[in-house]
């Protein structure tokens, strides 16, 4: 038993599908619906979505939730619990560093009614969007599929502002993550090195450590060339859509805008007002050197 | 001469089965006694209110006038005052607004397709409306409306009427599968849509009714499936039937194109906006966080009962005992209300089931929060019941569906996910007072992307053993061209036909035979019923009714979480050590007998750990297959109990039913593995069998972890071959260790053969 989990042994019968019934075609049945015009790979029935092969369903033997087979795919890597651990007192800073405090202050003010409401049996929920009637009132007939659509494109504009903030947050954390574990990796290269050369003649034990580790890093290595390569994607992703999403790329780099200049030139200086009082107060800087008074 | 010979082929086709020759007797008895049907007269009062009135030709104007008048059109008698009390609630539903549009399609069209959400009053006043207009009592027809619930079909027949202030079973009737309340009176019939698939067998056309309204027809069971593609067919034979085909969703594009682009009425329900919450991440344990989420909502939310779906019976039990007992910690803790947590599911007792009605619980101290109702439920709720005052649901997103394997002939319920159309259907249960909230135990991309967008229908996921037998007897030749609106699977359909041609209930032409037309009378699995009618030859077709009698119920054995030892203790004092279909049969013999009467049937099963509710309803399936077993003039017979053979005969009745489902001792491995199929099985813990038995018949074939079959009986392999030779015809066998052991079978029984002759 391994520490990835629990090993579970299946065992197969010799034709767990029973492919000796179905390849054989001199059966009853086969020869039965042969003879009243089927042919072998098609479906029966008048219409032409006929299904061919029966409802296959996967057997369900824990309680995992719905969607643990999505959350297990778009893991990272093993130690991403998908939560971000001590990442939120930063939150509020960097949220006035990019100019959009009240929005991070709200989405904070809410983080923290959430964890009080989350004793013992909390539960944590997202806001969807509102189901009502299928029954259009104005025009005294059932809503249209485009006339849905339409529905689903306002809530999710309703919704964006939220979608936006996470997204921000969402990619510093990766950068930021990204960043350490590289200088990380470097230290620990430059460490195994000069281990290595003196201490080379001790124990077979640190070896075999030694090759664990490096295996660690090559599959590190190539879990951060697939992320990156998603991050290349979610970008691509993000410019397509219509909403500008703003990522930190853009924060940092003065915006050129194709305005006039006053204009241009007063909301850099806006920009550049906030940047320093985010430094300048008292709150921020406790904040900064974390600080806490309760 | 020619004549002779193909007598004499034909008697060599039916050595084959004792079934196939007590139904071949039974029809040639029937033939030579045909039995008179007399069609009863229907009763009916015209007391001229509908004079003046023209059929297919009325407004809601008509209509209103008539019901509002003093005196019942249809009985004649006057209106009693609550009648009228109703009249006014009824007046104030979403579908009565648009009564006159409906009557002008109505009048327009054979066949109308009509969408109403749910709460629009859809299934108890559209078929009242079409009594006004078809007037069907002046025209010696009936109106029926299909339901896929009998629970269903009874109730809302029940209600429909008090709203017409008639008797139930006069004017307004039901008929489910066990049980018709229907008189020569009857002109409103509800009935499961199984019952009138049994009609039509008997009768192709159904001429008796001029209108035929399929109810929930989102649903698509397979009986509502079948009755569509039949119905489709009957209305080019029959011009003046019509046809409403009832939906709860917006699926209704598909209704229409099946039935060549028929107009389409859509009417709103009354439902409330629901707010839908989705958790940020997925649940590992999505048992454990519906607790917590209904906890929470006790905790937090305003006033509002809270309706929680969970799969199968033991979950539900399971959940009810867990939030009850936080949530007396909570009252302590944080002040929260009193909670009163009701299971609901299936198999749960009438009287248990109405208790989800009663009020939730007050809180006795002044200016405290308010009590709250928990019901946990299986997916009965989600269409079939309507609970009113259900503000908060919390769905997990799985229920148990029903799953067909042709391939191993696996028929199980399986855990698995919903669809999206349910998953709404569910969040809807919230809105039906007022605002309500839907909490969803998993994402909004699980939501997108993990649920499909509606349910497979049943006939996709179903054995259709029975449903050829049916098809065949409906007199539908050619199954591959049947007008199916969802086809099943070849193979599932290839299965049916080689189960059916083996019980021999189809000849190897694929037409009918006279067993399997009797087969088709029964409301049984072909098999069950084939194993019902062989059964007078093996001298115990009482013994065999019983069974399958015992069988066709839910389990009789009740293995409560608090005394499970106990439980099986006492079963063991019911076990015969051949089996559990001979123990099932001992069960049925000690509920009869003296002894438990003496006692009181309520106690004495409790007692003994067994369901009243299961052994009652058997009694009453067990009488009403033997009536149709002396109507059709098949033996009932008996060995004496002090016969040694008695036993033996049981079991080889068995296997001459169960030849099918039958599965052989891995040498020198433990499990066992069915017979054809080759698939590895245990035999369910649960059983009385000792593991010594080499050959075993099973009832079930259950998919979970591991593969277990259950219900089973021990039987000798010579009876396999000796009964089902073609099934047991060992060129079609693939080499392994069951071929050896039944070569072997076959040269002892042949070498016995032998020795007998040479003796005489």
């Amino acid at each position: 038993m391994g520490l990835a989990g629990v090993k579970v042994k299946q065992r197969f019968g010799l034709d767990p599908r029973n492919t000796s019934w179905s390849n054989n075609t001199d059966r009853f049945g086969h020869q039965y619906l042969e003879r009243m015009g089927w042919k072998q790979g098609k479906g029966l029935g008048l219409v032409d979505h006929a299904t061919t092969t029966h409802v296959k369903v996967h057997i369900k033997t824990d309680n995992s939730g719905l969607g643990s087979k999505l959350a297990k795919k778009t893991k990272k890597d093993e130690f991403d619990s998908g939560e971000c651990a001590g990442l939120d007192v930063f939150q509020r800073i960097l949220g006035r560093l990019n100019g959009n405090q009240d929005l991070v202050d709200r989405e904070l003010e809410r983080k923290r009614n959430d964890n009080i409401i989350n004793g013992k049996w909390g539960m944590h929920f997202v806001k969807g969007e509102v189901l009502e009637s299928t029954w259009n009132a104005g025009c005294k007939k059932l809503m249209a599929e485009e006339a849905k659509q339409t529905k689903r494109r306002a809530s999710e504009v309703d919704t964006d502002a939220r979608k936006k903030l996470k997204v921000i947050v969402k990619e510093k954390k990766d950068k930021k993550e990204k960043k350490d574990k590289k200088e990380k990796k470097e230290k620990k290269e430059k460490k195994d090195k000069t281990e290595k050369k003196e201490k080379k003649e001790k124990k077979e034990k640190k070896e075999k450590k030694e090759k664990i580790e490096k295996k660690d890093k090559k599959e590190k290595k190539d879990k951060k060339e697939k992320k990156e390569k998603k991050n290349k994607k979610d970008k691509k992703d993000s410019d397509k859509s219509p909403s500008a999403e703003v990522t930190r790329d853009e924060m940092l780099q003065p915006r050129t805008s194709t305005g006039q200049i006053a204009t241009r030139l007063s909301a850099r200086s806006k920009w550049i007002k906030q940047k320093r009082a985010s430094v300048m107060d008292a709150k921020a800087l406790n904040e900064i050197f974390m600080i806490t008074n309760n | 001469m020619a004549l002779e010979d193909k007598k004499k082929h034909k008697k060599q086709k039916l050595m084959d089965s004792k079934a196939e020759l007590v139904a071949e007797a039974a029809e040639e008895k029937m033939r030579q006694h045909p039995r008179e049907d007399t069609p009863q007269e229907m009763e009916i009062h015209d007391g001229g209110e509908f004079t003046g009135v023209e059929r297919y030709n009325t407004t809601a104007e008509i209509a209103q006038k008539l019901e509002s008048g003093n005196k019942n059109p249809f009985t004649g008698k006057s209106f009693s005052q609550k009648y009228f009390d109703i009249l006014t609630v009824r007046r104030d539903l979403p579908v009565h607004a648009q009564r006159d549009e409906f009557l002008r399609i109505f009048h327009s069209t054979q066949i109308m397709v009509f969408v109403g959400e749910t709460g629009s009053g859809k299934t108890t006043q559209i078929p009242q409306f079409v009594l006004y207009d078809d007037m069907p009592h002046l025209h010696g027809s009936l109106v029926a409306c299909t339901q896929p619930r009998r629970v269903a079909a009874m109730s809302v027949a029940k209600r429909v009427a008090e709203e017409m202030d008639v008797e139930l079973g006069g004017e307004v009737g039901y008929s489910v599968r066990f049980e018709n309340k229907t008189s020569s009176k009857t002109i409103l019939k509800y009935m499961t849509d199984g019952m009138l698939l049994r009609e039509a067998m008997e009768d192709h056309n159904l001429s008796r009714y001029s209108c035929i309204i399929l109810d929930e027809a989102h649903e698509r069971t397979l009986a509502t499936d079948i009755l569509m593609g039949l119905l489709k067919q009957v209305t080019l034979r029959r011009p003046d039937l019509k046809i409403i085909i009832m939906s709860a969703t917006l699926d209704a594009e598909k209704f229409q194109n099946y039935f060549n682009d028929a107009p389409l009425l859509a009417v709103p329900g009354r439902t409330h906006p629901v707010e839908i919450y989705y958790t940020p991440e997925h649940q590992k344990d999505y048992l454990d966080a519906a607790i917590r989420t209904v906890l929470q909502i006790h905790a937090t939310e305003d006033e509002g009962d809270v309706l929680l779906f969970l799969t199968g019976e033991e979950e539900i039990e399971d959940a009810c005992r867990k939030i009850q007992l936080e949530g007396d910690e909570l009252i302590r803790e944080q002040n929260c209300g009193p909670i009163k947590v009701y299971p609901l599911y299936g198999s749960l007792p009438p009287h248990q089931q109405q208790k989800i009605f009663e009020p939730a619980p007050q809180n006795h101290k002044q200016g405290g929060r308010p009590g709250r109702k928990v019901i946990v439920s299986t997916n009965i709720a989600e269409t079939s019941l309507t609970i009113d005052g259900v503000v908060f649901v919390v769905d997990p997103g799985f229920s148990k569906q029903k799953v067909y394997n042709p391939r191993i002939r696996v028929e199980s319920l399986l855990v698995s996910p919903i669809s999206k159309a349910s998953a709404q259907q569910r969040a809807g249960r919230a809105g039906r007072t007022r605002p309500g909230k839907c909490f969803r135990l998993y994402t909004e991309e699980a939501f997108k992307k993990e649920l499909i967008e509606q349910l497979y229908p049943e006939i996709l996921r179903s054995n259709l053993a029975s449903t050829v037998l049916e098809l065949k007897k409906l007199g539908i030749d050619d199954l591959v061209h049947f007008d199916f609106m969802d086809p099943p699977a070849p193979e599932t359909m290839m299965r049916a036909l080689e189960e059916l041609n083996y019980l021999q209930c189809l000849s190897d032409e694929g037409d009918l035979t006279p067993l399997g037309r009797l087969a088709s009378l029964f409301p049984l699995d072909p098999m069950l019923a084939v194993m019902l009618i062989g059964s007078p030859a093996f001298e115990c077709s009482e013994e065999i009714l019983t069974i399958v009698a015992l069988l066709s119920v839910p389990n009789v054995f009740v293995r409560p979480a608090s005394a499970r030892k106990r439980a099986d203790e006492i079963k063991m004092s019911f076990a015969h050590p051949d089996g559990d279909h001979l123990t099932l049969l001992n069960v049925y013999e000690a509920f009869n007998s003296d002894d438990a009467h003496n006692v009181g049937l309520h106690q004495w099963c409790r007692d003994n750990f067994l369901s009243y509710r299961s052994l009652t309803t058997a009694s009453s399936v067990r009488s009403q297959l033997r009536r149709i077993m002396e109507r059709h003039d098949i033996d009932l017979n008996s060995t004496d109990f002090e016969n040694p053979n008695y036993w033996d005969n049981v079991r080889k009745a068995l296997a001459a039913g169960f030849f099918m489902q039958v599965a052989k001792k891995k040498s020198g491995n433990k499990g066992f593995l069915t017979v054809k199929d080759n698939q590895d099985v245990l035999i369910h813990p649960l059983t009385v069998l000792s593991k010594e038995n080499e050959w075993v018949i099973y009832n079930e074939f259950v998919l979970t972890s591991k593969n277990y079959i259950r219900t089973v009986t021990n039987v000798r392999p010579e009876w396999l071959v000796e009964l089902a030779p073609k099934y047991y015809d060992l060129s079609h066998f693939a080499k392994g260790d069951v071929k050896l052991s039944l070569e072997r079978v076959v040269d002892r029984v042949d070498a016995m053969k032998r020795t007998k002759k040479s003796k005489n």
